[in-house]
């Protein structure tokens, strides 16, 4: 069991070494998570993991691809010739991923 | 022999005032080459408070004028001086003139030994109306006229618009250096220094934007175009744009 939303938080603030993939891993992570909800037959369980699953799916994988994106464009060469309220605002993608909610019961390896 | 060192003194006077006539001329262009700049970049940013800059430049105007009036008095009476030296007359005009240039003669003559000197000794040159220090002369006379043909192209974007405000400071600067404590000049310099520093931010922000937008433009040609990140902050950017204002320019018949 890992806590990967855990470990992307403790990177974040002081280097962007790792956090690319340590994103993908945590995407990674949710889609699993959301392919396993599906999977649930116990039909009183069905429906919520049914809605669990929509979230996931419109409400935490569009922040994490944002946030991949972001630090992909922070770590670019060029990327100092960037606004300084630019790479805010970059910067505060990669806190909206870091913010979410680990992903639990998953195996990342 | 009193008379024509007189003489002397007044001729030696009369260029000097020319001299003082030319640099407030320099000045004053440069004056209304910063006005234009600051009505520009006024006029692309609404939000900006102008009540600062406005009072400054009317300041400076205000002192200018004052200024180049004593200089033309000085001038008017010396003609005087000149011609009733010149009609040998030995009347008290004479002296009431002579009275009223004492100090006049008085600051030319330490402005011209100071001058002779090295730089150390500048402090002590004395404020006279209508004059202006020897430092000051020498900075306009020099590189201020060397600005103003600097000047002489128009901005035509942010960029160009922010070194021409770098280069307002600079000469602002160094004028307010070559002034002594208290002279008329340095309050509305300074003024005017303050003022400018918002528009200056206003038109650095311009200029950190269109970096920023290049600088996205390359990233996202390196990254295969780019996704929503690019298209938001691209959007965002643009947003904060603001059109480099178009100047009218005069029609000559």
């Amino acid at each position: 069991m890992t806590n990967q939303g855990l470990q992307l938080r403790s990177v974040e603030p002081t280097t962007l070494s790792g956090a690319v993939d340590r994103l993908v891993v945590f995407k990674a992570g949710h889609e699993r998570v959301m392919i396993q909800l599906s999977h649930v037959q116990d039909q009183q369980l069905a429906p919520y993991c049914e809605l669990l699953a929509e979230r996931i799916q419109n409400q935490v994988l569009p922040v994490i691809e944002d946030a991949i994106e972001a630090a992909n464009i922070l770590q670019h060469e060029a990327a100092p010739g960037l606004s300084e309220f630019t790479r805010d605002r970059l910067w505060a993608l990669l806190w909206k991923a870091a913010s979410l909610p680990p992903v639990e019961g998953v195996d990342s390896s | 022999m009193k008379q024509e060192s007189l003489t002397q003194a007044c001729a030696s006077l009369q260029r000097a005032l020319n001299t003082v006539e030319r640099q407030y001329d320099f000045f004053r262009e440069l004056t209304i080459l910063l006005e234009h700049d600051m009505l520009l970049i006024n006029k692309a940013f609404e939000h900006l408070e102008t009540t600062s800059s406005e009072l400054g430049f009317n300041l400076m105007w205000g002192t200018l004028q004052k200024e180049t009036g004593v200089v033309l008095e000085h001038q008017a009476r010396l003609q005087q001086l000149l011609e009733e030296l010149a009609a040998r007359r030995q009347s008290t005009r004479i002296d009431g003139l002579i009275l009223y240039f004492s100090r006049l003669f008085a600051a030319h003559q330490d402005t011209a030994i100071l001058e002779e000197l090295d730089d150390s000794t500048f402090a002590t040159e004395r404020l006279v109306h209508g004059m202006l220090p020897s430092k000051t002369i020498r900075f306009l006379s020099g590189e201020g006229q060397l600005m103003l043909g600097k000047f002489a192209s128009r901005a035509t974007n942010w960029p160009s618009m922010l070194n021409r405000l770098d280069a307002h400071l600079y000469w602002m600067n160094e004028v307010f250096k070559t002034l002594p404590y208290g002279h008329c000049l340095s309050q509305p310099l300074l003024m005017l220094v303050q003022a400018i520093q918002p528009s200056r931010a206003a038109v650095a922000h311009q200029v950190e934007i269109l970096d920023a937008i290049s600088a996205l433009n390359v990233i996202a040609t390196d990254l295969g175009g780019g996704g929503r990140v690019f298209a938001l902050e691209r959007l965002h950017l643009e947003e904060l744009q603001r059109d480099f204002p178009t100047t009218v320019r005069e029609v000559e018949e």
